[in-house]
C-alpha cells in the first residue's frame, strides 16, 4: 500500500501539488487576518480620541477614552453586574441542562424523543421574542400572569424588570445549548465502571462522586466557560428587561455607549470592550485547554456500546416528567401562546372575555404585504446561506488540516478558529463597520452598504461552532479510506466528492442548521451594519418593529418565523439522520 | 445553440430594447412638466431632466414601512422615473451613520428626515445641500435661512398619562413631575435631544440639571424604546406617566380607544420642535431628492403625511390651523417661546452629556 503523508495529503487534495506546506499555512494567514483584523481597529478605535470611527488618525492616539470609561463609577458596576448575571445564567442553564441531560441519556424516561425535540425547538424563537412575551407576561403592571394572579388570588405583582429574572429568563434559554453538549457526554459514558462500582457496593452517591461526576468535569468545565462566553456577549436579555430598570451588563452598556448619536463615543466603546476582551481571550484559552482534556477521557469508551440505563420507580417517573412538562411550559407554550394572543390585539390587552370581543387578524393579514418585507427575506436568505456555504468550507479545511496533517502551527490555527466565540457581536459590529468603511477605499467595488460585511460578520463569528463540528466529524473518519481511493488514483475531487462528503454531509447539515437559523435571529451585527434596503435583514425588520410598539405585528411575524425555522430544521434533521444512515451503510 | 433559439434570443432582446426605449419616450414625455398642489408648484425643467438620469433617491427616515407606503403612492404616479426607497431608522442609523459615512466619503442615503440632533455635526462638517432653490422654500418659516434644512413637520414633546390612573391636575407644572409618589408609575423616554434640550437652552444649565437630576431621583422607569412604542407601553398599562412623549402618537393611541392623554405644564409653551429635513451634500441623487422634498414640502404632501401619520404640518398655510394640531385645546393660545435654532444646538451636546451620565446611574 502507498504511503501517503498527511501534510501532503492535504495539499495534494486541495490541489496544491507543487506547495506542499503552503496550504496550511495560507489558511492560518487567512483565519488569521479575519480573526484578528476586526480586532486590530478595536485595539486602535480604544486608543483613537476621535469619537467617529472614519475620523481616525495616528496623530490622535492617547489614552483618554480609557481614562474616561475607567474612572467611571458605572462602569464597576457594569463589571459587576456582569459577573453576576454571567455566574448566575451558568449556574441555572449548567443544573438544569446537565439534569435534562442526564435523564434523557442515562435513565428510562418515557417520551424521550417528544422531549429531545422539544428542547431543541426552544432554541428556534428569537432572543428579542422571548424576552418580550416574558414582559408581557410578568410585567408588574401590564403584564398577563401578574394580572390574573392578581384577580385571582390577590397576589402583588412580580416585578421583572431584575436581576433575577434577567438570570432566570437568561438560564432557560440557554438550558439547550447546555442540555445539547452534555447529551452525547453523559450518553457515551460506558455503565461498565457503574456496574462494577455497584457490583463492590459502592452507593448511588459515591458512584455519582467518585465516577461519574471526574468523568464528565472536564466536559463540564468546558460547557461552562462556552455558556459564560456566550452570555457575556448576549443582547436581548439585558436590552429589553435589564434597561427599564437602569441594571446594565456589558453588551447593553456597549450599545448605550453607541446608540445615542449625539453622544455616541466609538472610542470610548472600543475602550470598554478590551476589558472584556481579555476576560473572554482568558476563558476561550481555559475553554480550549479543558476541550483538549476531554480527549483523555475518550480511552475508556467502547464502540458500539450502548449505555445501560437507570431504572426510575413510576413516582420519580411522574415527578421528573412533571418537571420536563413544566420547562417546556414555561420556555415554549407560554411565550408562544403569548406571542398569538398578542398578535390578535392592537395593543397588548391581558385575557379576557371583554378583550374577546377587540381580537381582530390585521397582523395576520398585513404580514405578506409589509413593505421592505420581501427585499429583507431576501437579504436574509443571501447571507444566511453564503454564511453557512461559508462557514463550512473554512470549517472544513481548518479540520482537514487540524486533523489529517502535522502542521507545526495547526494548536494556532485551531486557536484562532475558536477565538471568534469570544467577541460579542456588538464589538464585532463596531470593528466591521470601521472595517468596512475603510475597505471601500481600496477595494474596486462598492463593499459598505451591501450584505457582504455581515457574512464576513457571521462567518467569523459561527466559525467557532464549524470547527469543533467538522472536527468532531472528521475525527471519526478514519484516513485509511482516503488513502485506499489515493492508492486506487482517485484524484482529490474524487476523493471528496465519493467519500468524504457522503460521510461527512450529515455534519454539513447540522453546521448549515445551525449556522441558517442563527443568522436569522442575530439582531446585534445586522443592527449594527446595515444602511438601507439593499443591506436590511428580517431581523432589523423585526427590531424596528419592536421600537415603533407594533406588538402585533412583531408577534405575528415571529411566530412565522419560529414555524418557518422549525419546520426547516425538523425536514434538515430528517434529511441529516437519512444521510447518516447512508453515511454508516457507506 | 439551435436557430430556433437564436431566433428566440433575437427577439426577446428586441422586446426588452424597444420597451426601454418606449419607457425612455414616455419618462421624456414627463420631463416637461412635474407639478404638485394642483399645478402651483412647478418644479424647475433642470430638476426634473437631472432626477430623470439618476432615477433614484434614497430616503432614511422615521416613517413606519406601511406609513411610508401609502406617503409615496402619490409620488411615484407622479414620478415614475424615479424610485424612492426608504429606510425607516432611528437617530443612530439615521443621521449619526451618515455623518459617518460622509466623514469617510460615502453617500448612502440622499434625504435624511428627522435631523435636529445631527445638524451641528452637519452644520460643522459642510454636508448639506443648499435647498433654497427648492419651489416650496419660501413657504415655510421652520427653515435654516442659508438652506441647509427645512422642517417638513412638527412635532411637539410633552407628558402623556393614564386617564384612568393620574390625572391632568398632577401634572399641572413641571414640578408635579419630579415627585417622589411617581416612582416606576413614571417613566423617562432616554430622549434627550427633545423637551431636555430645550430646556437647558430657555432655563440655562444650573436650573436644568437641578430638575434632571430630582427628575432621576423619583426613580421612574428609564426606558430606551423608540417614540412609538413608549405610547403602546402607556397605552397598555406599563406605566401611568411618560415623559419626554410627542403628541399625535397618544392622539392616535387615544383614537384607537385606549384611555390616554397629552399634556404641557403651565407656562411657556416651548415643545414644539422642528422635524428638520436635509439632503447630503455629494449625493449621486441631488436632483431627484430635490424633486422629492419638492413632493414633500408641497401642501399635497404635508396633508398627506398628516393624514397617514399625524404630524402637523411646517407649511405656512397650514402650521397654525387647529384642525392638523393633535391636542389643540393644550396647545392653541398658549404663549410659545422657541429657542434659536443654534442655541437649542449648543445646548443639546451638553444636554445630552448630562443625561446619559443621570441614564447610567452616575
Amino acid at each position: 500500500m502507498r504511503t501517503v503523508d498527511n501534510a501532503a495529503n492535504a495539499t495534494e487534495f486541495l490541489g496544491w501539488r507543487h506547495a506542499p506546506a503552503r496550504f496550511p499555512f495560507l489558511l492560518l494567514v487567512s483565519v488569521g487576518a479575519l480573526v484578528i483584523l476586526p480586532l486590530f481597529f478595536l485595539v486602535f478605535g480604544s486608543l483613537s480620541s476621535s469619537k467617529l470611527l472614519g475620523e481616525f488618525d495616528l496623530a490622535n492616539i492617547g489614552m483618554q477614552n480609557y481614562l474616561e470609561v475607567y474612572s467611571s463609577p458605572s462602569t464597576y458596576r457594569v463589571i459587576k453586574n456582569t459577573f453576576v448575571y454571567t455566574i448566575g445564567t451558568v449556574a441555572l442553564s449548567l443544573s438544569g441542562g446537565t439534569a435534562l441531560a442526564w435523564v434523557l441519556a442515562r435513565t428510562d424516561i418515557p417520551f424521550k424523543t417528544f422531549f429531545f425535540v422539544g428542547i431543541t425547538m426552544s432554541t428556534a424563537m428569537p432572543g428579542l421574542l422571548q424576552a418580550m412575551a416574558w414582559v408581557l407576561l410578568l410585567s408588574p403592571r401590564m403584564g398577563y400572569l401578574n394580572a390574573a394572579f392578581k384577580a385571582w388570588f390577590g397576589w402583588p405583582p412580580y416585578d421583572i424588570y431584575s436581576m433575577t429574572s434577567m438570570i432566570a429568563l437568561e438560564g432557560l434559554r440557554m438550558i439547550p445549548a447546555v442540555f445539547l453538549m452534555m447529551w452525547p457526554i453523559l450518553r457515551h459514558i460506558p455503565a461498565s465502571l457503574e456496574e462494577t462500582a455497584r457490583t463492590c457496593g459502592s452507593s448511588e452517591s459515591a458512584i455519582f462522586r467518585r465516577i461519574l461526576l471526574p468523568l464528565i468535569m472536564p466536559g463540564l468545565l468546558g460547557v461552562s466557560l462556552y455558556i459564560m462566553i456566550t452570555v457575556i456577549g448576549v443582547f436581548d436579555v439585558p436590552g429589553i428587561i435589564g434597561l427599564p430598570a437602569g441594571i446594565y451588563v456589558f453588551s447593553t452598556r456597549i450599545y448605550a455607549e453607541v446608540s445615542n448619536p449625539v453622544t455616541a463615543n466609538y472610542g470610548a466603546a472600543c475602550a470598554l470592550s478590551m476589558v472584556f476582551l481579555a476576560i473572554l481571550a482568558i476563558g476561550a484559552s481555559l475553554y480550549f485547554r479543558i476541550i483538549k482534556n476531554v480527549y483523555r477521557f475518550e480511552v475508556v469508551t467502547g464502540k458500539g456500546y450502548q449505555p445501560k440505563q437507570l431504572l426510575l420507580g413510576w413516582r420519580s417517573k411522574l415527578l421528573v416528567l412533571g418537571l420536563m412538562g413544566i420547562y417546556l411550559l414555561v420556555t415554549i407554550v407560554l411565550p408562544t401562546v403569548t406571542l398569538l394572543w398578542t398578535s390578535l390585539t392592537l395593543i397588548p390587552l391581558p385575557p379576557s372575555w371583554q378583550a374577546l370581543s377587540q381580537l381582530n387578524l390585521q397582523a395576520w393579514a398585513n404580514i405578506a404585504t409589509y413593505p421592505n418585507l420581501w427585499r429583507s427575506i431576501l437579504n436574509t436568505v443571501v447571507v444566511s446561506v453564503s454564511t453557512s456555504a461559508a462557514v463550512i468550507a473554512l470549517s472544513f479545511a481548518v479540520s482537514y488540516v487540524l486533523v489529517r496533517t502535522e502542521f507545526r502551527l495547526k494548536r494556532w490555527l485551531d486557536f484562532l478558529a475558536f477565538s471568534p466565540h469570544a467577541v460579542p457581536g456588538v464589538i464585532l459590529g463596531v470593528s466591521l463597520l470601521w472595517l468596512s468603511l475603510y475597505a471601500d477605499k481600496v477595494l474596486p467595488v462598492a463593499f459598505y452598504g451591501t450584505v457582504w460585511p455581515m457574512v464576513i460578520g457571521f462567518t467569523i463569528l459561527f466559525l467557532p461552532f464549524g470547527t469543533r463540528a467538522t472536527t468532531a466529524g472528521l475525527v471519526q473518519l478514519h484516513k485509511e479510506l482516503e488513502e485506499a481511493a489515493h492508492v486506487s488514483g482517485g484524484s482529490a475531487i474524487l476523493v471528496f466528492r465519493t467519500i468524504i462528503f457522503p460521510l461527512l454531509s450529515p455534519t454539513f447539515v447540522i453546521v448549515f442548521i445551525w449556522t441558517f437559523g442563527h443568522v436569522f435571529r442575530f439582531t446585534q451585527l445586522p443592527l449594527m451594519l446595515f444602511t438601507g434596503e439593499k443591506s436590511q435583514l428580517l431581523a432589523v425588520l423585526l427590531w424596528y418593529m419592536w421600537d415603533s410598539g407594533a406588538f402585533n405585528m412583531i408577534s405575528a411575524f415571529g411566530l412565522t418565523l419560529i414555524a418557518f425555522l422549525s419546520v426547516l430544521s425538523l425536514v434538515l434533521f430528517r434529511l441529516q439522520r437519512r444521510l447518516a444512515v447512508a453515511g454508516e451503510a457507506f | 445553440m439551435g436557430y430556433l433559439t437564436k431566433g428566440l434570443l433575437i427577439v426577446v432582446a428586441a422586446a426588452l430594447f424597444s420597451w426601454r426605449v418606449l419607457s425612455g419616450v414616455e419618462a421624456a414625455a414627463a420631463t416637461a412638466r412635474v407639478a404638485f398642489d394642483d399645478g402651483s408648484i412647478v418644479v424647475p425643467p433642470n430638476i426634473v431632466e437631472g432626477a430623470m438620469r439618476e432615477g433614484e433617491v434614497r430616503i432614511r427616515g422615521t416613517m413606519e414601512p406601511p406609513e411610508w407606503a401609502e406617503y409615496v403612492k402619490p409620488f411615484q404616479q407622479r414620478v415614475p422615473f424615479v424610485r424612492a426607497s426608504f429606510t425607516r431608522a432611528d437617530g443612530a442609523a439615521r443621521w449619526g451613520r451618515v455623518v459617518m459615512e460622509h466623514r469617510a466619503g460615502k453617500v448612502i442615503a440622499d434625504v435624511v428626515t428627522g435631523l435636529s440632533g445631527g445638524i451641528p455635526q452637519m452644520v460643522q462638517y459642510g454636508m448639506l445641500e443648499d435647498l433654497r432653490d427648492l419651489p416650496t422654500f419660501p413657504v415655510y418659516d421652520q427653515k435654516d435661512p442659508q438652506g441647509r434644512w427645512i422642517a417638513t413637520f412638527i412635532t411637539s414633546w410633552g407628558i402623556g398619562y393614564r386617564t384612568d390612573r393620574a390625572s391632568k391636575k398632577e401634572l399641572r407644572s413641571w414640578e408635579d413631575l419630579v415627585n417622589a409618589k411617581w416612582g416606576k408609575r413614571l417613566a423617562i423616554g432616554d430622549k434627550p435631544n427633545l423637551t431636555p434640550h430645550v430646556m437647558w437652552a430657555l432655563w440655562g444649565p444650573e436650573k436644568t440639571k437641578n430638575w434632571l437630576t430630582r427628575l432621576f431621583a423619583v426613580k421612574p422607569q428609564l426606558r430606551k424604546e423608540g417614540a412609538g412604542m413608549l405610547v403602546k407601553l402607556l397605552a397598555a398599562g406599563e406605566y401611568d406617566i411618560i415623559f419626554p412623549v410627542h403628541d399625535r402618537e397618544v392622539r392616535s393611541a387615544a383614537r384607537a380607544g385606549a384611555p390616554v392623554a397629552w399634556t404641557f405644564p403651565e407656562g411657556p409653551y416651548f415643545a414644539a420642535d422642528p422635524s428638520d429635513t436635509g439632503i447630503i451634500k455629494g449625493s449621486p441623487n441631488l436632483n431627484a431628492a430635490k424633486l422629492f422634498l419638492t413632493y414633500m414640502t408641497s401642501k399635497e404632501g404635508q396633508l398627506l403625511e398628516h393624514k397617514i401619520t399625524g404630524t402637523v404640518p411646517a407649511h405656512r398655510e397650514l402650521t397654525n390651523d387647529a384642525r392638523f394640531l393633535p391636542w389643540p385645546e393644550e396647545q392653541l393660545g398658549r404663549k410659545v417661546v422657541t429657542p434659536l435654532v443654534l442655541e437649542r444646538m449648543q445646548a443639546l451636546k451638553e444636554t445630552t452629556e448630562f443625561w446619559k451620565k443621570l441614564m447610567l446611574g452616575g
